[in-house]
């Protein structure tokens, strides 16, 4: 008797859970984020879920797929539901350059992400520790033409965009030294703790460091907002525009009716003056490329891409 | 001062303390399940923290954090899987206890060590913040090679009883930590061409593999209960679990100090520490022998040292926006939606945030220690009456939903079981585990480290004083000999003593 | 002859995969290379005194005899779980192998009111895993690629 007591008891318990799980489920779009959280990518998909929540009465699920740089997530992206309801972020240049630098093991060809919006970029930039003698970039500059190889830079990973800016510095006249951490935490580690001489971050390190660091110089077309004392690089001399692109790619099967659905989605948050407001202040740079300019705007990164990876000898 | 007295206050706040209830209790049922991480159970809930103001959106994360720390370690002694990545010294003496029917005592004795633990780091989070996080800073790529080195050095201590298979594991690991993109140079490596193995080896899949699939096929092969049941199991056993706690109050503190400090090193976790920790009572224990066969100061050392990751992890977090360890990561992004600039200035102008969210946080801890041990005490009556014809589906049915959670990948599912395979008939074979996940977790630190420091030296050209003559490293580098040779050293020293006495 | 066979074996298979590692390392650059080149290294030399050694001497090892055909059914059912996982989706693979696992582990003595209990506390904890991991912690556990139009 008091055992069936007590299975009722057990089975009243798991219906209701059964209830309450079944029932939290409602119409929803699910953001598959190719990295772990906390980056920048999780950071602005963050923030566009509040976004959408408001204006669209919509959940936007955001769940991570991390690993090979985002490749992982990447090389699934096809065999997932085309209806919409699902879009997975997509990173430039690591789509293009990714497929470049390890062909076949990469596991994927940029032409198979059916990219339809950029949403925002964040510029490469230089930066220095706030107690560090170089003031300006020119200072930096100077340094390294003095002592070639001795100034130290650190960054995230190699053949990433940070990598990639100190080859541009190189070719511009200014050689320095590359040193490779996993992850910008742990770049921006030894930049705060004078390991380095200084990091090829993104404007994003300078936002979120604060005071505790100096940006040189940053790779926009204008000075950020954020930032107004901070000269780019075309102010001064060099020829440096560059930074990672973020935005979203839905299955190759989506219709184009989903892409747009999408994309103007998207472009409404991008509208919204507080969120224009709130990514500028963490240093993130709001560009409107949607649905009807990402091939034009692809092909562009595609040539641009291909150039650099030519001058680093992964094409022939 | 009042204002101090005003954030605590604060944080006695009916939402505060119902959030920090909620949390824990989530925290601790997650961190029991494998698969689910710390670092999930975060990433989870951090859009519900939206609605809420920073100091309560941080003591929710916070409180989810420590629970799920210490429920990593309900897995880790019930079947013999880290629920955590941070729970897997654990393992190695929770499961053999409960084996010997005191895993009620286990329970307990890591339920209070957690709260040790995680009181130590939140202290030192209170008081001592600023100074530590710039001691974090002095740590460069030198320091953490060596360290990953004195890391190392433990195989020794860790072996039983079979040296060279020992190392061989450990060689295995350092080899399995390899396997992927490596950080400089960018090249492909020991991947075989599968195209899974790029992003490397998912380190929650393989300890799920690694330490249950054998667990399972011995009990499926083996006659007799999982876990022997214990004499008492009405009671928590709390004055025994008590006095263990008092007569190990050394290995507590020097547990929670060791999980407080690797917390404030970006960049190294709760795993580490725990195995360090662990690794550490083992070479100074007097019971030394009895390590592995369900000795509590191994559990005590374990679990005060993942718990004091927690606080100490917030240190860098909050003092230089880098997180210590996964979960501050997710709590980092967290705090920046809701336009919290950590840094120096985060103590001095925001502190009322940070001191509610330090005193949320204690009491987070406060609260899992009697929580704990009650669910803990639930918990472990029911899994103790499962009958196995129904524990090993549901054993294999939660390793599989759990190691798909963790990258929504069936490929991780596929890795953890032919992983757990090989395991397997390497544990048959005389290789044990611990090596190999030692090697697994430390390699990547090492080999980094290593590199970095090369490539920094070259570039001062000074590579010799670079490993060598940096003072913390000098420190670190005394500790590694001393830890090798204090054995011969003692002898000699000891001989002498005596001599002079006559 | 040799007295530590299961040594001597694994000796040999720690050799082949040193070699495998300084095989992968020619196709690395300089830096990547210098961790496992050094760590094959040690093996080399590990492998060759644990080979050495079990000539000499054999370290027993404590193993517990093993029922073997449990586990090879065992290990048939675990990874069709994982293999049809995908396709016929997660409920229907989960109910199926859960209570096939089930049976398999069942002994002599269990009767069959015991077993048909024992399977419906299973469904039943499957579903509610289920229902709590898809919900509640966002996990998109698979639906089945034979049942998607």
């Amino acid at each position: 008797m008091i055992k069936l007591k007590s299975i009722i008891k057990k089975l009243i318990v798991s219906s209701v859970i059964l209830v309450m799980g079944i029932a939290s489920a409602n119409a929803q779009v699910n953001n598959i984020i190719p990295f772990g959280p906390g980056g920048e990518s999780d950071v602005t998909a963050r923030l566009q879920q509040k976004y959408y929540k408001e204006m669209f009465n919509e959940d936007m699920v955001i769940q991570y797929k991390p690993g090979g740089g985002g490749a992982v997530a990447w090389q699934s992206l096809n065999s997932e539901k085309n209806d919409g309801s699902l879009i997975m972020g997509a990173n430039l240049p690591h789509i293009i350059m990714q497929p470049i630098a390890n062909k076949a093991k990469a596991g994927y060809k940029t032409s198979d992400l059916n990219v339809f919006t950029f949403f925002h970029y964040t510029p490469d930039a230089i930066l220095v520790e706030a107690s560090s003698p170089h003031k300006t970039f020119k200072d930096l500059a100077a340094f390294a033409k003095k002592n070639p190889g001795k100034l130290t830079l650190s960054g995230s990973g190699t053949y990433s965009a940070n990598h990639l800016l100190t080859i541009q510095l190189e070719k511009a006249g200014i050689k320095a030294t590359y040193v490779p951490f996993k992850g910008t935490g742990a770049a921006v580690q030894a930049l705060l703790g004078k390991q380095v001489e200084g990091s090829a971050g993104y404007s994003t390190v300078a936002s979120k460091q604060g005071t505790q660091v100096r940006m040189l110089a940053v790779a926009s077309e204008k000075r950020l907002p954020a930032f107004p004392d901070v000269p780019t690089f075309k102010e001064l001399g060099y020829n440096i525009v560059s930074g990672a692109y973020r935005g979203y790619a839905l299955p190759k099967s989506a219709s184009l009716a989903t892409k747009k659905k999408l994309s103007d989605r998207l472009m409404k948050i991008n509208a919204d003056k507080n969120f224009v407001k709130t990514m500028e202040a963490g240093g993130y740079v709001v560009v409107n490329i949607g649905h009807d300019q990402i091939d034009k705007f692809m092909a562009e990164q595609i040539k641009i891409n291909e150039s650099i990876a030519k001058t680093l000898g992964l094409i022939k | 001062m009042t204002s101090l007295l005003a954030d605590f206050l604060s944080a006695l706040s009916l939402i505060n303390v119902s959030l920090a209830f909620v949390g824990v209790m989530a925290g601790i049922i997650i961190g029991a399940l494998p698969g689910l991480s710390a670092t999930m159970a975060v990433a989870v809930l951090v859009p519900f923290t939206f609605s809420l103001n920073p100091s309560s959106a941080l003591i929710v994360l916070g409180a989810i954090y420590t629970g799920a720390i210490f429920g990593g370690s309900w897995s880790a002694i019930l079947i013999n899987t880290p629920g955590t990545p941070s729970a897997v010294a654990t393992t190695f003496d929770g499961y053999a206890m409960a084996k010997k029917g005191d895993g009620d005592l286990a329970m307990s004795i890591s339920c209070m060590s957690s709260f040790v633990g995680g009181m130590v780091g939140v202290i030192c989070l209170a008081l001592f913040a600023p100074p530590l996080a710039s001691i974090s800073l002095a740590f460069g790529p030198t320091e953490y090679f060596w360290l990953a080195i004195l890391g190392l050095t433990l195989i020794s201590t860790l072996a039983e009883g079979d040296n060279i298979k020992s190392l061989i594991g450990a060689c295995l690991g350092l080899l399995l930590s390899m396997i992927g993109v490596s950080v400089v140079g960018g090249d492909m490596r020991l991947t075989g061409n599968i195209g899974f193995l790029n992003s490397g080896i998912e380190i929650v899949s393989a300890m799920i593999g690694l330490f249950c699939i054998p667990v399972i096929l011995d009990l499926t092969s083996l006659k007799g209960k999982h876990l022997n049941e214990s004499e008492t199991p009405k009671s928590l056993r709390l004055v025994e679990c008590f006095s263990i706690m008092t007569k190990n109050k050394f290995a507590a503190v020097r547990g929670s100090l060791i999980g407080t400090f690797i917390g404030i090193l970006p960049g190294a976790g709760g795993s580490i520490a725990s195995i360090v920790s662990y690794g550490e009572a083992k070479r100074t224990s007097k019971n030394k022998d009895n390590f592995g066969k369900g000795e509590p100061e191994g559990l005590v050392a374990s679990e005060t040292a993942n718990n004091a990751t927690v606080g100490g992890g917030f240190i860098p977090t909050l003092c230089l926006g880098i997180p210590g360890t996964p979960p501050d990561a997710v709590i980092l992004g967290a705090l920046l939606i809701q336009g919290i600039k950590t840094g120096n200035t985060l103590f001095t102008q925001q502190s009322d945030i940070v001191y509610t969210f330090i005193f949320g946080l204690a009491l987070a801890t406060l609260i899992m220690l009697p929580l704990g041990l009650l669910m803990g005490r639930y918990a472990y009556k029911f899994i103790i009456k499962v009958p196995k014809e129904v524990l090993i589906p549901s054993i294999i049915f939660l390793t599989i939903i759990g190691s798909y959670s963790i990258e929504n990948s069936i490929l991780n599912v596929y890795f953890m079981f032919f992983f757990g395979l090989i395991g397997w008939v390497l544990n048959r074979a005389g290789f044990k585990a611990s090596p190999i996940v030692l090697g697994l977790v430390l390699g990547g630190i090492a080999e980094q480290g290593f590199v970095q420091a090369y490539i920094i030296g070259n570039a001062q050209e000074a590579i010799f004083t670079n490993y060598f003559g940096r003072p913390i490293s000098i420190s670190i580098i005394s500790m590694i000999l001393v830890g090798l040779f204090y054995p011969t050293l003692k002898e000699k020293f000891f001989k002498k003593k005596v001599l002079i006495n006559d | 002859m040799i007295k530590d066979k299961i040594s001597f074996i694994s000796s040999i298979v720690f050799f082949i995969l040193s070699g495998l590692v300084y095989l992968d390392a020619t196709t690395l650059s300089d830096f990547a290379a210098v961790f496992p080149l050094a760590i094959g290294t040690i093996l080399v030399f590990l492998s060759i005194l644990l080979l050495v050694r079990s000539f000499k001497l054999e370290i027993k090892i404590h193993n517990d005899s093993v029922l073997k055909l449990k586990i090879i059914l065992l290990v048939i059912v675990f990874f069709g779980w994982i293999y049809f996982l995908e396709r016929s989706g997660f409920i229907i693979t989960s109910l199926i192998a859960f209570n096939l696992l089930v049976l398999i582990n069942c002994e002599n003595k269990t009767t069959i009111k015991q077993k048909i209990f024992f399977m419906t506390a299973g469904t039943i904890f499957v579903l509610l895993l289920y229902f709590g991991f898809k919900n509640l912690l966002q996990v998109p556990l698979p639906e089945g690629l034979w049942f998607r139009h």
